[in-house]
């Protein structure tokens, strides 16, 4: 009984905690990844700045020399930026800067990738896509003449990133899972206690019932004067009960003696 | 002991509140640690990358040979810095000296603290707790000396903050497992102990009384193995009892002198006790109807949890066809949706009288679930039409068996509270399914979100296995019927049911369908909501109409105002929509959400008491199954009209000015119907009548 | 002109004027057609070679474009204009460049009075250097030439050179001195008093006053410069009027000399006078955006009435920083950030 009602408890107790963990998983990822696009985009934005003078200087981004090393100096502010590029609008890589000792070769973004991505994103704001490995965020650049001659997209190693939301909703599901074993204790203790007054009439009623199916003749079941209405339902029924046994134990006894006598006539006859 | 049972049920009831409340009040604060530890270095980044960045400008400044002292604008520009990373709260420049030159944010320390906090610190620079926000100091070079120090802020209470943002969602988790604990709860009680104690002190009773015939349900329970001894018991003197009437059988023929000794100790036997026939006890069995309810919470809870994206969701269908789609595609699904679950009704009603409600449960499961699983992975806007009528089909099916099963095993003065009951459990899966679907979508996205749904289908018809009995199929003719022939003629006659329908059924329908279901939806996504606050707002209509329905219902009956709540129920929808022309905005939308609710809780029930009145000539001659199966066709075709008819209205004026304009419909309907049975009155029938009881319809 | 090099120029919000449309074209892939022939340009410079020039040229050289340049000179007299029409008539150039308002009017006259006889109708003309070109009555408007014509122009807009001011300190109170027989100068002045009664300011403009020959006077330049100092602007403004930027240094010195701080909408004053600030469309660039044009009509095929006339969508914001010091007026932290710095 108070085990089907702790099942049910569980389960309620389940859903609201696989509610709560995905929400709360669902706020982390945002607010994890939120902090580390917005670190990469303020990168990536500061990145345009350095470029765009360049170009309202009259340069050409393939002609700026020292681009190089001021990708290599960006991508030395993190570890997991694998790679830095700055493209042209065709979607030809003008300059680069990767990390050396990648685990495994990153792939490549073809010229056609990068031409859609300045199409789809005309004006200044930071963009970000995701591919299997990598995180992109990157920046178009424009001349001063407001036309879009290039872009910037720095690739951020997603492993980290996964690995740490793996390991938050792995937490949160272990510690749902010790919060539901806690609760479904809690609500079996409770349930038990709750219903232990029912449990102890039925179980005084089943024993003595037991009893009177043992023995006849056992002693009658009293209701105690604060007896529930199962000890006096049951006190009811066993008496009538007792009745008619003592009726069909008085029919067997005429049926008994009128054998006997039966038995008699014919050994007499 | 009822009482004592009562209080029991509400000590569990409220065990279990504490029990959701202290989980989720454990895993916050799990989260919140957890969050601490993954979150901060992230932040430690954001500041170290912003204040290197910051601190090259200064350092360029400078270079130039500008005091640091002297440096113009340096207030102005952390301002736009901080604009752009709302993540940091404050920046601020200290000189070598100790003296805060710069400071612009919120939460900033005391200078004191900004001071302490910049002796130059050994290795890469880490922030640390100063006040209520972290701070991260870098030392600021002009030339080779130190000149001073940046100092980058950011809210200590950054990860509380971002649980606390949670906090609507949660509350709203735990009043949806409040609301399914008290589904759930009576349903489990219900069944394991206070039915089969019920039937345990029933049977005990009849034994008192004599009454050998029945046996009990053994379970594996106490109440069962209590249960299987009273079957011995009972079992043993019907047995007995046999084996001695055989006896006395055999010995009849035997002896014959010993026949008039063995009838009168066999009379006497007998007598005051009935005895099961040949021997056999039957198992006693009772009806409840809190299955039923179950059953029904579980489908409506199914069906609605698409609800407060459905015309989100329809829109990138329909996207593909247009871009930007015409509003009446998007409106086009929800119709069909509404047309086909009304004109399936009569069908799912034959299926019903048919098969029996179980049978017919289980079918409508099966095509809810088939159709709603399609509707998630739906091809193309064509496929989708044909998902969303298959899933109307499901619900008109389950809808007719779970009213059906609470008529037909509820006795005529029982009528009222089955139905009672059934509305409740189908207010209550309105409330939860719009809050959790839109929690859902935005989580795990639409597709997902249908498979929940099909899921709950399932877990409906499964439960529906169990929770139905399988009831008589019975032939009732107080269900809805398809009318006939004559009687749509002889109701069209009917003057005052065409103005009531005319100007107040079908307009409340219209509204509900077009509004709630059409343009909430798509307004507050247009106004910036994500889909769980969509359905947070949606949840309200159900909340309203679930606590106020039945107020308002008790309050017509004693006073007789069925008109009069009509008439102010469908002015208040009406105007609660106007001012969204004027003032659009989310709190808007919900007012008129409330307002909504808060009509059709007023409207509703008195529609059904008033057709009941002023169609008396033609129930009498018809039977009202059929005047209210007709009334509801009707009604629920207006229904059906409402997403198209908004749609059309959406293309031509926007959201906004769609919601005035049909808020002006309402309230010039409601008017007018208001003034017409002014001046019909409502009939010279006798009230003294009580309506015959009938389910007001929420949808 | 030391440059700060690697310091990141942000767009300043306010100078970011809106792209008209149409501007970005087709991609410019086209270029590698094989079936490309080459174009020839003809360039009528109303001054000589400019820096303008050196930016077009620069454009077509990183770009690869296919075009030769015929180069004439009006020397700065109208009565050339007439000859350089009819040579261009002759030599049928697949497009016809022309340099300033003077030259510009003179090649395809007024947009209302477009005489083929007089004017050159055919051919597609990009101009540059024409400060106003619906004041001018070259085109009707900025949109479409609605004629065979589109250009660049290097006004910056009021708005903007206010907005550059304030952003270096706040401004209520602005000096200036024009030549009132300059019809570019009185232009632009009636521009600034649309703005000051925009923008909330008060304009402080004083004709030159003219001598007996009906020409500015010179020697009347200290006395009015310190009328104006005495009335405390925060700001001189010294604008595209020819006879002020000859006599810039004269100006800025004694600007100087009562600590009012000179700022300049054109390039010329920059290199060689005592201004504080300005914020220019440098002639290099104005150059290149007018070659982009010529690529679009020749390499993409627009047609001229298509293309807006526009001018650079980011200015070049410059500080120069001994003025700076001199005047104890440095420069706020975040112009620093896009400004070019002359140190």
């Amino acid at each position: 009984m108070y085990f089907k009602i702790t099942a049910a408890i569980a389960t309620l107790i389940a859903f609201v905690l696989s509610l709560a963990v995905l929400m709360n998983y669902a706020k982390f990822e945002r607010a994890f990844s939120g902090l580390t696009e917005s670190r990469l985009a303020f990168l990536v934005q500061d990145l345009r700045e350095t470029l765009e003078f360049g170009l309202d200087l009259g340069l050409d981004p393939a002609a700026m020399a020292n681009t190089t090393s001021i990708l290599a100096r960006e991508a030395a502010k993190d570890p997991q930026i694998l790679s830095i590029l700055v493209f042209d609008d065709q979607g030809q890589v003008l300059h680069r800067h990767q990390r050396e000792a990648l685990s495994r070769p990153l792939s490549e973004l073809t010229p056609g990738w990068f031409r859609t991505a300045l199409r789809t994103h005309p004006d200044a704001a930071p963009w970000r896509i995701s591919d299997p490995d990598t995180l992109i965020v990157g920046a178009t650049l424009t001349n001063n003449f407001g036309r879009a001659v290039g872009g910037i997209a720095l690739r951020y190693d997603r492993s980290f990133h996964d690995h740490e939301l793996a390991q938050a909703l792995t937490g949160l599901t272990q510690a749902a899972g010790l919060i539901l074993l806690a609760a479904t204790l809690i609500a079996l203790i409770s349930a038990w206690l709750l219903f232990r007054s029912a449990r102890r009439d039925l179980r005084r009623v089943r024993s003595a019932l037991a009893g009177f199916l043992e023995d006849a003749d056992s002693p009658a079941f009293q209701a105690g004067s604060s007896g529930s209405k199962l000890e006096i339902g049951y006190a009811a029924a066993e008496q009538n009960s007792r009745e008619f046994w003592r009726r069909l134990r008085q029919v067997e006894r005429i049926l008994r003696l009128e054998q006997q006598l039966a038995d008699q006539e014919s050994t007499d006859a | 002991m009822p009482e004592l049972r009562q209080a029991r049920f509400a000590g569990l009831f409220i065990m279990t509140l504490i029990l959701i409340v202290a989980v989720l009040i454990g895993i916050s604060f799990y989260a919140a640690r957890a969050f601490e530890r993954s979150l901060l270095p992230q932040l430690d980044r954001k500041m170290l990358t912003v204040g290197t960045a910051v601190n090259a400008k200064l350092e360029r400044a400078l270079r130039y040979g500008i005091p640091l002292e002297r440096l113009p604008g340096v207030t102005d520009f952390f301002g736009g810095v901080l604009a752009a990373n709302p993540d940091l709260a404050y920046l601020a420049v200290t000189s070598a000296n100790g003296v805060v030159l710069y400071q612009r944010g919120t939460l900033l320390p005391s200078v004191e603290q900004l001071v302490t906090s910049t002796q130059p610190p050994v290795g890469p620079p880490t922030a640390q707790r100063v006040g209520a926000a972290y701070d991260l100091a870098l030392p600021l070079q002009g030339g080779s000396t130190m000149t001073g120090a940046l100092h980058i802020g950011a809210d200590a209470g950054f990860v509380t903050r971002q649980i606390h943002e949670l906090l609507f969602d949660i509350a709203i988790v735990f009043i949806i497992a409040a609301l399914v604990a008290l589904e759930l709860l009576p349903l489990i009680v219900q069944q394991n102990l206070a039915a089969p104690m019920r039937r345990l002190e029933s049977v005990l009773r009849r034994i008192a009384d004599g009454d050998l015939r029945y046996t009990l349900p053994a379970s594996h329970d106490e109440v069962g193995q209590l249960s299987s001894l009273i079957n011995r018991l009972v079992t043993r003197l019907n047995t007995t009892y046999r084996q001695l009437i055989h006896q006395a059988l055999l010995l009849r023929t035997a002896i014959p002198a010993s026949v008039g000794r063995l009838d009168s100790g066999l009379a006497s036997l007998r007598q005051g006790f009935i005895l099961a026939p040949n021997g056999q006890p039957t198992p006693y069995s009772s009806i409840h109807l809190i299955g039923a309810r179950m059953a029904t919470f579980l489908f409506i809870f199914a069906a609605e949890l698409s609800q407060p994206f459905m015309p989100l969701y329809i829109r990138t269908y329909a996207a593909a066809l247009g871009d930007p789609p015409a509003q009446w595609l998007i409106g086009l699904p929800l119709t069909v949706f509404t047309l086909t679950a009304a004109l399936c009704m009569p069908i799912a009603g034959w299926r019903f009288e048919r098969v029996g409600s179980r049978h017919t449960f289980i079918e409508g499961a099966g095509l809810l679930m088939m159709g709603l699983a399609g509707t998630g992975l739906a091809f193309n806007f064509f496929d989708l039409l044909g998902w969303r009528a298959l899933t109307a089909v499901g619900y008109a099916f389950l809808y007719t068996a779970c009213q059906g099963y609470v008529v037909a095993n509820s006795s005529e003065q029982h009528r009222a509270q089955g139905s009672a009951l059934f509305v409740s459990g189908l207010m209550a899966g309105s409330i939860c399914g719009p809050a959790i679907g839109g929690i859902l979508a935005d989580r795990i996205g639409y597709t997902a979100t249908f498979s929940c749904a099909a899921a709950l289908a399932l877990g409906a018809g499964l439960a529906a296995l169990n929770l139905l009995g399988a009831s008589p199929v019975i032939r009732s003719n107080q269900r809805d019927q398809q009318p006939g022939h004559g009687l749509i003629r002889d109701l069209s006659a009917n003057f005052r049911f065409a103005w009531l329908m005319l100007f107040a059924a079908i307009p409340a329908k219209l509204l509900l369908n077009g509004f709630l279901f059409f343009l909430v939806p798509l307004t507050l996504y247009e106004l910036g909501n994500s889909r769980s606050e969509i359905g947070r707002v949606v949840m309200l209509y159900g909340l309203a109409a679930l606590f106020l329905g039945p107020m308002f219902a008790r309050l017509a009956d004693r006073f007789a105002v069925h008109g009069l709540l009509i008439g102010v129920g469908g002015l208040l929808t009406g105007i609660g929509l106007v001012p969204m022309l004027f003032f659009p905005s989310t709190l808007t939308v919900l007012a008129g959400v409330l307002c909504l609710g808060i009509g059709q809780a007023m409207s509703i029930s008195p529609q059904l008491a008033l057709v009941t009145r002023i169609c008396r000539p033609q129930i009498t001659r018809f039977g009202s199954g059929p005047v209210l199966g007709f009334y509801r066709l009707v009604e629920r075709l207006g229904g059906a009209s409402g997403p198209l008819i908004v749609a059309g209205f959406a293309g031509l004026f926007g959201y906004p000015g769609t919601m005035t304009a049909i808020g002006v419909l309402g309230v010039v309907t409601a008017a007018l119907f208001s003034i017409g049975f002014l001046i019909m009155g409502i009939d010279s029938e006798p009230s003294d009548q009580s309506a015959p009881p009938v389910t007001p319809e929420p949808f | 002109m030391a440059r700060s090099r690697l310091f990141p120029q942000l767009a300043l919000f306010g100078l970011l004027i809106l792209a008209l449309a149409g501007v970005v074209g087709a991609e410019p892939g086209e270029t590698t057609d094989p079936a490309a022939r080459r174009y020839r340009i003809l360039m009528l410079l109303w001054r000589g070679e400019t820096e303008v020039e050196a930016g077009f040229k620069a454009y077509i050289q990183e770009h690869n474009l296919p075009f030769d340049l015929i180069i004439r000179n009006a020397d700065q007299n109208s009565a050339n204009i007439p000859a350089l029409v009819a040579e261009a008539r002759q030599l049928k150039p697949d497009l016809v460049y022309t340099w300033g308002t003077p030259l510009t009017l003179g090649v395809i006259g007024p947009y209302d009075q477009a005489n083929p006889a007089r004017y050159l109708t055919d051919l597609p003309v990009v101009f540059t250097m024409v400060a106003y070109p619906l004041e001018s009555r070259i085109v009707p408007q900025l949109a479409s030439s609605g004629r065979n014509v589109t250009g660049t122009t290097h006004t910056i807009p009021a708005e903007s050179q206010i907005k550059a001011i304030r952003a270096y300190r706040p401004m209520n109170r602005l000096a200036a001195i024009y030549n009132p027989t300059e019809p570019n100068a009185v232009i632009n002045i009636g521009e600034l008093r649309k703005a000051a009664h925009r923008l909330n300011f008060e304009l402080l403009a004083q004709p030159l006053p003219l001598d007996a020959n009906g020409r500015p006077d010179a020697n009347a330049l200290p006395g009015l410069l310190a009328q104006l100092a005495a009335r405390e602007p925060q700001f001189f403004y010294l604008g595209p009027d020819t006879w002020v930027s000859d006599h810039r240094q004269t100006i800025t010195e004694e600007a100087l000399r009562h600590h009012l701080p000179v700022f300049t909408s054109v390039d010329r004053p920059i290199k060689d006078s005592a201004v504080l600030m300005g914020l220019v469309a440098p002639y290099f660039h104005m150059g290149r955006f007018t070659a982009f044009k010529a690529e679009q009509i020749l390499i993409e095929r627009r047609l001229p009435q298509d293309l807006p006339i526009e001018t650079l969508h980011r200015f070049t914001y410059i500080v120069k920083l001994p003025v700076a010091r001199q005047l104890d007026l440095y420069p706020p932290l975040a112009i620093l950030n896009y400004a070019e710095v002359i140190e």
